[in-house]
């Protein structure tokens, strides 16, 4: 027993805690400035040329995307915290995506149905929403619409509700059965909204011009109206995604996220320790759905408009896929999982393939089947020497297209160029259609060499320690006191 | 047969399953008189003709669901993915054996063009004398022989029909006699594989065989039928080969967790149909790719679409005529395969408690298998027979959602691994659909939505199912 490793426990501690969330600790900030990166002191010279020669993209591309991955974002958080914690794996979550899309642009441009027949009981222009009125207000410098807030946390709490009344339905349901009828809902949905209740959902399914809750600035200088607006909606979608995760976070570790993991692993077990299992299994249905209302309604903003393609299985199942992605049952998992697949499917392989027209499903699948296939914890969870590699790649790859561009070590490329010799073993499209040819096919290049690399070169330095020194060297944790 | 007899009758008498055909023998007559007040004599009798004709494709998709559920427990989503591998590789040999080569050969002798087209106008040599030669190898020298030269000849008669006949020549001709006898091949070694005596082999060798003449030499259709049949042969047994490997390969690790495997088979789904648009088909001497929404290309039906056939003054598509009466010939096939095989009993051992099973010297994981790749090949086996003359869900990549929906509500109905109670629950759905298509056809795609919806709240173990003890 070393004595000198008790005593150093109490001040490596607060290392350790930093160390284990330092990733997430640098996601969030680059996630939360980073519109603003190219300010900083050593990343900012690093992240504009990377801008400038088209490895990230620029900021208005930035804010695209990370609006896209901050509604899925929620959705996925809520997706985990039904079926990673509590074990009821929801096939159909596009129900609740769906109906927060539908209840806020009712809430927003009203409803009032002309006829209602209950048996012999009938009413005429029943008014269930009347038109929201527009009240815009300044906000932290942002004129927004604030009855659009008001309406999206009611279409939430609506949609909370119907999901209760849904869920009492399935709770005696298990595994397979749950998954089949979670699968088949949103589908009825999907052909009520789209061609029979044509007549209050829309012209041919879609209900359009739905009010923004940022208000469109008026334009100023060189910046459109329509981009301010874009780059306020990102702030005003981050603060809700920061304040969702948080408490999707806080109840997953509380009583309540134990009580749920509980009835995951047994529900027997669960029941004759005294937990309640319908009022827990109720909960979270009625959170998970809240939050996913919450993501319909701000994917309305992203289309304005809400459509019937928001009940379709691919939604359900994407949420599924980067859920996995991440790691289940975890909801930072969930959130980072989102976060990195859809950056990597909008901006890299969309743009490196060419002549493949199904390249983002064909993607999601391969990424689902080999994940769980290999690393079914999910990639936040992955053994060491994976997150590692994966680490390495990101590096590798910002050394390498740096390279290509001719900033650093230009006296090598001039000499040798990667890009020159791929395109000219492979062909443009050589590599099952990857284009190489543009920053974004070798990007995906140096990803899969970076992951080889970075998986294998542990082993070849601990190989030639070994030849060095001839003794097997030690890697292990950082140890202040040696 | 007496077995099976006494299987049902043992059954019965539980109450459940006693009370669901009361109900159901009361529900026919009251069903037949409600759609002869409801609509015109013709009407109705159309109405019934359909719904058994769709009804034999139903069963046919969702038999091959059960079976695999029955045996490995599993819920395969794949099923749609399958289901359009199984008709895109058959329009593929379709025309890779057939247009292309007689565009090649006969109108530009000589000139083939690329080490593609001649991989593909030399592979039914290569697949007819590979065949002879793993005859020679597996059943000795004396069967070798014979079988050259009688699977030559017969080839050579093919020949002969097909240039008669069918209106096709030269070197054509050649490639497509070869290609049908070489199917003969693929059928004694999958025989082999699952498991059937040496003397049923030669059986259903001869039948086989006597089967391609007979259809062909009476020549009342337009396309050869012994052409169709390798095609049809051939795609399942690739279908087949395809999911057992996924099966033996992806899917062994997570056996016993079902929400994985839902997950990871609907992935595989999206896999197969996603990758479609990378491969390329060949058509009248190019190479075209399916776009997502081109369903400009699609599989020739045996006889033209628009071909009537008169039934009890009905008239009805000839096609689907054709695809119901096939449909219900591999129904009862896979039924004695299952009840009278030894592949067929392992595969019932391994359902009732795969442990004992492998206790008594059953191979398992190969029953588990052959379950598999007996229940996709059904599913490829219903996507060539529908989709040459169904139009509705049209030829694109994604046409396989339908059926799996169809299937999944067809097995909830019927049952989960109750075979007979699949079969029936296949009419019963082909009839509703038909009939409440005519009504309106906005509300026959919710039909079965609402089936799976009713059936798995109200009645979780279906009309014919055993129920399971709660954990």
């Amino acid at each position: 027993m070393n004595i000198n490793k008790i005593k150093n426990i109490k001040y490596s501690y607060y290392f350790d805690e930093i160390k284990k969330r330092s990733t997430f600790i640098l996601g969030a900030f680059l996630l939360i400035f980073a519109l603003h990166l190219s300010d900083f002191w050593i990343i900012g010279p690093i992240f504009s040329h990377a801008q400038k020669i088209g490895l990230l993209p620029n900021n208005q591309g930035l804010v695209l995307v990370f609006r896209k991955a901050i509604v899925f974002a929620i959705f996925a958080m809520s997706w985990d915290f039904l079926s990673g914690y509590s074990g009821q794996v929801s096939f159909g979550h596009a129900l609740y995506f769906g109906f927060g899309a539908y209840l806020i642009a009712f809430i927003d441009q009203g409803l009032t149905i002309k006829e209602i027949a209950f048996g012999p009981w009938k009413f005429h222009n029943v008014k269930i929403f009347s038109p929201s009125v527009r009240d815009q207000q300044k906000i932290f410098g942002i004129l927004m619409n604030v009855n659009m807030i008001k309406a999206l946390l009611l279409a939430a709490f609506i949609t909370s509700i119907l999901a209760v009344l849904v869920g009492a339905l399935t709770l005696r349901l298990k595994g397979a059965y749950f998954a089949l009828v979670t699968l088949v809902l949103p589908l009825i949905f999907k052909i009520l909204v789209g061609s029979i209740w044509v007549e209050y959902t829309g012209l041919q399914g879609v209900k359009i011009g739905l009010t923004p809750i940022v208000v469109q600035p008026v334009t100023t200088g060189d910046t459109p109206g329509y981009v301010l607006q874009q780059r306020s909606e990102f702030y005003v979608f981050l603060t809700i995604l920061i304040i969702s995760t948080i408490i999707l976070y806080s109840l997953a570790r509380s009583r309540v996220g134990i009580a749920l993991q509980a009835i995951r692993e047994d529900e027997l077990a669960a029941a004759s320790s005294g937990i309640n299992v319908t009022y827990y299994k109720l909960l979270a249905i009625l959170v998970s759905s809240f939050f996913a209302g919450i993501a319909g309604g701000l994917y309305t903003q992203l289309l304005t408009s809400a459509t019937p393609a928001t009940f379709e299985t691919p939604i359900s199942f994407g949420v599924i896929i980067y859920t996995i992605l991440g790691g289940i049952g975890s909801i930072y998992g969930a959130l980072i999982g989102t976060i990195i697949l859809i950056f990597a499917v909008d901006i890299y392989i969309q743009n490196a393939f060419i002549n493949v027209p199904t390249l983002d499903l064909l993607s999601f699948a391969l990424i689902l089947i080999l994940v769980l296939r290999f690393q079914p914890r999910g990639i936040t969870r992955a053994s060491k020497r994976i997150r590692n590699a994966m680490f390495f790649s990101v590096g590798w790859i910002f050394l390498m297209t740096f390279r290509d561009s001719k900033v650093l070590f230009s006296h090598l490329s001039n000499r040798y160029s990667m890009q020159y010799y791929l395109v000219k073993e492979f062909g443009k499209n050589g590599l099952f259609g990857l284009n190489v040819a543009i920053i974004e096919g070798r990007v995906l290049f140096y990803f899969a060499t970076g992951l080889i690399l970075g998986y294998f070169l542990p082993d070849l330095f601990r190989a030639i320690r070994l030849k060095v020194w001839g003794v097997w060297p030690s890697i292990g944790n950082f140890d202040p006191t040696r | 047969m007496k077995n099976y007899v006494s299987l049902k009758t043992r059954d019965l008498k539980q109450k459940d399953q006693l009370n669901s055909v009361v109900s159901l023998i009361l529900a026919i007559p009251i069903f037949m008189i409600y759609l002869f007040i409801r609509f015109p004599a013709s009407t109705a009798t159309r109405i019934l003709i359909l719904g058994l004709v769709d009804g034999a494709f139903y069963a046919l998709i969702a038999i091959g669901f059960s079976i695999i559920f029955g045996v490995s427990k599993m819920f395969k989503l794949s099923i749609g993915g399958y289901f359009v591998l199984g008709a895109f590789t058959a329009r593929w040999l379709f025309f890779a054996v057939d247009v292309n080569a007689t565009y090649v050969m006969d109108t530009h002798p000589g000139g083939i063009s690329g080490i593609k087209y001649m991989v593909l106008v030399l592979a039914p040599f290569v697949l007819f004398y590979g065949g002879i030669a793993a005859v020679t190898k597996y059943y000795g020298v004396k069967v070798g022989i014979v079988a050259l030269v009688l699977n030559y000849v017969l080839a050579r008669f093919h020949r002969e029909l097909l240039v008669q006949y069918y209106g096709k020549f030269n070197f054509t001709a050649t490639t497509q006699a070869f290609f049908i006898q070489s199917s003969c091949f693929l059928l004694v070694f999958v025989l082999r594989y699952i498991e059937i005596s040496k003397k049923n082999i030669l059986g259903s060798y001869i039948f086989y065989n006597i089967l391609l003449l007979s259809l062909s030499i009476p020549h009342f259709t337009e396309r050869s039928p012994a052409m169709y049949c390798a095609i049809l042969l051939y795609s399942m047994v690739f279908v087949a080969i395809v999911s057992m490997l996924i099966d033996r390969y992806l899917l062994d690790k997570a056996r016993g967790n079902p929400t994985n495997i839902l997950i990871i088979t609907f992935g595989v789904a999206i896999l197969i149909q996603s990758i479609i648009p990378m491969v390329s088909f060949p058509e009248n001497g190019a190479w075209t790719k399916f776009d997502t929404a081109k369903s400009r290309l699609s599989l020739p039906g045996i006889i033209p679409k628009t071909k009537n056939m008169k039934i009890l003054g009905a008239s009805v598509q000839s096609l689907r005529v054709i695809a119901a009466l096939v449909s219900i010939f591999f129904l009862i096939l896979t039924f004695l395969f299952i009840n009278k095989s030894t592949m067929g009993t392992a595969m019932r051992a391994v359902s009732q408690d795969p442990d004992a099973a492998w206790l008594m010297g059953i191979n398992v994981r190969k029953a588990y298998m052959v379950s598999t790749g007996l229940g996709m090949a059904l599913t490829a086996l219903g996507a060539v027979l529908t989709t040459t003359y169904e139009a509705k869900p049209g030829w694109y990549i994604y046409m396989g959602y339908a059926p799996l929906i169809l299937a999944i509500a067809v097995v909830t109905l019927g049952g989960l691994g109750s075979i007979s109670g699949t079969a029936i629950a296949g009419f019963i759905i082909g009839m509703a659909t038909t009939t409440i298509s005519t009504i309106n056809i906005q509300l026959s795609g919710v039909v079965p939505l609402i089936v799976i919806l009713i059936i798995i709240l109200l009645k979780p173990e279906g009309l014919f199912g055993l129920k399971e003890d709660s954990e």
